[in-house]
């Protein structure tokens, strides 16, 4: 078979976005530029997907990997480490940590669902995250709310301002959605900060305890067990729309979202709906903290708490749900594990993320299992 | 504009900086007919291929589908009317499965329920079903039974190529634009393709068809429109076209305007 | 009256100059690879560091504040060598791999900056003492003159550099058109590092001429280079002028905003300035650098 052509008539580039480019050039499109696969700009978000033959080979290794164990069983698995992991704590502090990585994971697995499988970037998403859980705070303790009806309405209150936010917002491309991401996360973190007369101001409020049918609900134990279920009803809810008609929308949309559009794909439309998804997880894990914790401040929205939840996503792997759970794993479990290096706490993280881009760009997850399935 | 013309364009034009890529064009297409649309390079075919799917606006002009007036509408909405596509440069999603590319082709067709999909009810698994079974017998239709369970990016180019068409299959478009099919195949392969898109105009499927392969040209089309600098230079039976003096002068250039017989490209 | 709004004015334009600077570090990385810098603010908190510690070791002025600059120009150059040059090379150089791989340095460098240096804030000397001039009404700092001073020659050494030098006319080349730059000679690897020491020297220079009025800390890079980062946007990304108008355009309002309506939220305003152009005007006041395409 004669080589491929391109567009130019050389050989064929690699694949995927080099290949769109090209074929944005060949249009005449004046904002085209002839430039080799380098940072996009106004053409849209690049695909951190299959460039290269190798990177191909790693997801499609991954996914022979995963794929080989049907959705049911995984859920069952993970239903099963869950329940048995508490056999394995020697103390209360495993039961926290194990409870803050659960819904450390939630955020993750939903962010997941727009960076990596719809292809685009939030650097505010801690913004969400604090609006759950100030949402609910306030109004169970300055309106009097019982605190199970307090999270449902501040998620869903969160989930309007997503709407309403993110229709304009993710009109936006690459760094412009970046920036207006991270200007959004900024503005919630400086208000959260300066109301404090309804907010408690920069050092934060007390929250009132979970209390259904009369009894509170307090202790590591039970929060685990209120996590854990959390969590799997997050990766199921995920792993369900991945597999759906509306998954493979996404997909599409982060293949190619030219090609999407001709097939009928509404790309404003289902951009904006992983983009609210995103933010009920987001806001739904930031309540549950907020009354497991008792307390919560500002530092939550702070534009490094959004990059912090990039970082655990696109460590553990893009567009991978188990790569979502395992970054939030090692990502909250390596800093209470290093207390010890607690002055290098921020360089390690500065390195790690260095390290996983340039050498993992496809995350760990996919990669590792890449390589172990080659041998 | 005649009644019976599925597609209809009129008074086309697009401007890209001082470029007038579409220069006042118009011409239609009849139902169930292969209408080919040629020109030498820079004619402006993929630009008119990209009016024509709506991701670019017309400066002036309307295009009719099916009795709709589709000018100006967004790109997706150009699917709804009933226009499908391939590119020149393949736009496979290359992140899915051979059959999930085809699948997203049914995106139009079956429910889209976000909460169905969400909480994975009984009729999405059936609709799931539903649509893996029509995926594959697309995939059959367009000869790629060898390819149903492999995932796009282990593709060749050549079977590449046909999944876009299977993709746009799909969407049961009334209309599908194919953008150089046969560009990088070889002989063997571009009669393949040839084979197919005969097959789907026989089947009742209207195609408009832009290619440099003249051959292909010659052998499937019904009409055939010349382009030459963002106008129209020439239309007509693939035979008429090849006489035309116009076409032939701006394909081959002035010396050989004795010649009457087309070239192989 | 006239004496607030000048001094409003005054003290905005002085921070404006700041980010102008910052913003132009992002301009020029961005023009020449397309990529976000998000440690660009963490140079300006290296340059007034280390002439704290150059000043503190008992170093003249006039020696360690070039010796500060020069220092961020090679931390810069490192930067780029060691962590971006790589993954471009890979051709993993997408926007969403190279932001967050900017922002592992820009952790990196800080957590590095906080144990070489410590978690306080610190003054530098003011340049030629602080004795306030009034002026118009206004009070204006003798350092805030040295800013603009400062900023305005910084910004006319780029000029003659890009327009004038050879090797800076080719750098633009490179940003138009890489392809066609190396096929002349022009070494694309070269360019990026200079581009990306340029970059961490204009926030450097911002550092030292502003660590005497805002002092410094190991803290200061994150809100700078965030605002400096808007400011490139406001102005139109890529572009130099763009740069320059979107800092001080951005000092005048959070100035302005913050004397006449809050100064708690004066960091706000700056991000709510930045979200109402990007909704508007997705391309910035200049508008997005085009490539002409025949």
């Amino acid at each position: 078979m004669t080589p491929p052509r391109s567009a130019f008539g050389g050989p064929r580039p690699p694949r995927g976005r080099a290949v769109r480019e090209a074929f944005e050039s060949a249009q005449a499109d004046s904002h085209a530029h002839a430039h080799p696969p380098k940072g996009g700009d106004a053409s849209g978000p690049a695909r951190p997907d299959s460039r290269r033959p190798l990177g191909s080979a790693l997801v499609r290794a991954f996914d022979a990997v995963v794929g080989l164990v049907p959705r049911g069983p995984q859920l069952g698995a993970l239903a099963l480490v869950l329940v048995l992991l508490p056999l394995t704590f020697a103390n209360n502090y495993f039961y926290e940590v194990a409870i803050l990585v659960a819904l450390n994971a939630i955020v993750c697995v939903g962010l997941n669902l727009l960076i990596g499988y719809a292809g685009q970037i939030s650097l505010g998403h801690a913004g969400f995250y604090a609006l759950g859980g100030y949402g609910s705070a306030i109004a169970a303790a300055r309106w009097g709310w019982p605190v199970w009806a307090s999270m449902p309405a501040a998620v869903l209150a969160v989930g309007v301002l997503a709407w309403l936010v993110g229709r304009p917002t993710l009109r936006l491309k690459g760094h412009t959605l970046a920036m207006a991401t991270l200007g959004l996360g900024v503005i919630v973190s400086i208000v959260l900060t300066n109301e404090d007369r309804i907010t408690g101001g920069p050092d934060g409020m007390a929250v009132p305890p979970l209390v259904l049918a009369g009894s509170t609900l307090r202790g590591e134990a039970v929060w685990y067990g209120i996590a854990a279920a959390a969590l799997w009803i997050a990766v199921w809810l995920a792993g369900n729309l991945i597999d759906s008609p509306v998954g493979r929308a996404l997909r599409a949309l982060h293949g190619s979202e030219v090609a999407a559009e001709t097939l009928g794909v509404d790309s404003a439309r289902w951009k904006l709906v992983v983009f609210v998804i995103s933010a009920l997880f987001a806001a739904s894990a930031g309540a549950l903290t907020a009354h497991y914790a008792g307390f919560i401040t500002p530092a939550k929205a702070s534009f490094l708490h959004s990059v912090e939840l990039v970082i655990m996503v696109v460590f553990g792997g893009m567009a991978s749900v188990w790569g979502a759970v395992l970054g939030a794993v090692v990502l909250t479990v390596l800093p209470q594990a290093l207390t010890v290096l607690k002055d290098y706490e921020m360089m390690v993280f500065g390195a790690v993320l260095v390290t996983t881009m340039v050498f993992f760009p496809r995350g760990i997850v996919p990669t590792l299992a890449g390589l172990a399935s080659r041998r | 504009m005649t009644a019976t013309s599925i597609l209809a364009v009129s008074g086309l034009a697009k401007c890209f900086g001082g470029l007038q890529a579409i220069d006042d064009l118009s011409f239609e297409v009849a139902p169930r007919t292969v209408h080919a649309i040629i020109g030498p390079n820079g004619a402006g075919k993929t630009t008119l291929l990209n009016l024509l799917t709506g991701i670019y606006h017309p400066d002036a002009g309307r295009v009719m589908l099916a009795g709709r007036d589709v000018t100006g509408l967004p790109t997706h909405l150009w699917a709804t009317a009933g226009l499908g596509r391939t590119f020149q440069n393949l736009q496979i999603f290359f992140n899915m499965s051979a059959l999930d590319n085809v699948m997203v082709g049914r995106h139009l067709r079956e429910r889209c329920d976000l909460l169905a999909s969400l909480l994975r009810t009984p009729a999405l698994v059936r609709s799931e079903r539903a649509c893996r079974a029509s995926a594959r017998e697309l995939m059959h239709r367009v000869g790629l039974d060898a390819w149903l369970d492999a995932r796009a990016d282990s593709m060749p180019y050549g079977a590449l190529k046909r999944l876009e068409i299977a993709r746009a299959l799909a969407l049961e478009p009334q209309v599908l634009l194919l953008d150089e099919p046969a560009a990088g195949l070889n002989q063997t392969e571009a009669r393949e393709i040839d084979a197919l898109i005969r097959e789907l105009a026989a089947g009742g499927m209207t195609v408009l068809l832009v290619e440099h392969n003249m051959r292909l040209v010659m052998e499937v089309s019904d009409r055939v429109l010349v382009l030459d600098r963002g106008t129209k230079l020439a239309e007509g039976t693939p035979a008429e076209v090849a006489r035309d003096e116009r076409v032939i002068e701006a394909y081959l250039g002035v010396a050989d305007a004795e010649s009457t017989e087309v070239v192989d490209a | 009256m006239g004496g607030s709004w000048l001094q409003y004015v005054a003290g905005g334009l002085t921070a404006g100059a700041i980010y102008a600077l910052v913003a132009l570090g992002f301009s020029i990385v961005y023009h020449a690879s397309h990529a976000i810098n998000f440690a660009q603010g963490e140079f300006v908190m290296i340059g007034g560091m280390s002439a704290v510690s150059l000043v503190g070791l008992g170093l003249p002025m006039w020696a360690a504040l070039p010796l500060a600059v020069l220092g961020a120009a090679i931390v810069g150059l490192l930067v780029q060598r060691l962590a971006l040059e790589r993954a471009q090379a890979r051709g993993q150089a997408d926007v969403v791999t190279l932001i967050i791989i900017t922002i592992g340095v820009a952790l990196f460098l800080r957590g590095l900056a906080q144990l070489v240096w410590d978690k306080r804030i610190h003054a530098l000397p003011a340049f030629s003492g602080s004795e306030p001039i009034p002026i118009g009404g206004a009070t204006v700092l003798p350092q805030s003159l040295w800013v603009l001073a400062g900023a305005t020659l910084a910004v006319l050494a780029l000029g003659w550099f890009f327009n004038r030098t050879l090797y800076g006319k080719a750098m633009r080349a490179t940003a138009i058109n890489p392809l066609a730059a190396r096929l002349v000679g022009v070494s694309t690897r070269g360019v990026m590092r200079t581009s990306f020491a340029l970059a961490a020297a204009l926030g450097a220079l911002g550092g030292v001429l502003t660590a005497p009025i805002t002092f410094t800390s190991t803290d200061i890079g994150v809100m700078l280079g965030l605002k400096g980062f808007a400011a490139a946007m406001l102005g139109g990304l890529g572009s130099f002028g763009g740069a320059i108008a979107g800092g001080l355009l951005l000092g005048l309002i959070e100035g302005l905003g913050a004397g006449f309506i809050s100064s708690s939220y004066k960091d706000a305003i700056a991000f709510v300035v930045i979200l109402v152009v990007l909704f508007l005007l997705p391309g910035g006041l200049v508008g997005a650098r085009r490539s002409d395409r025949v």
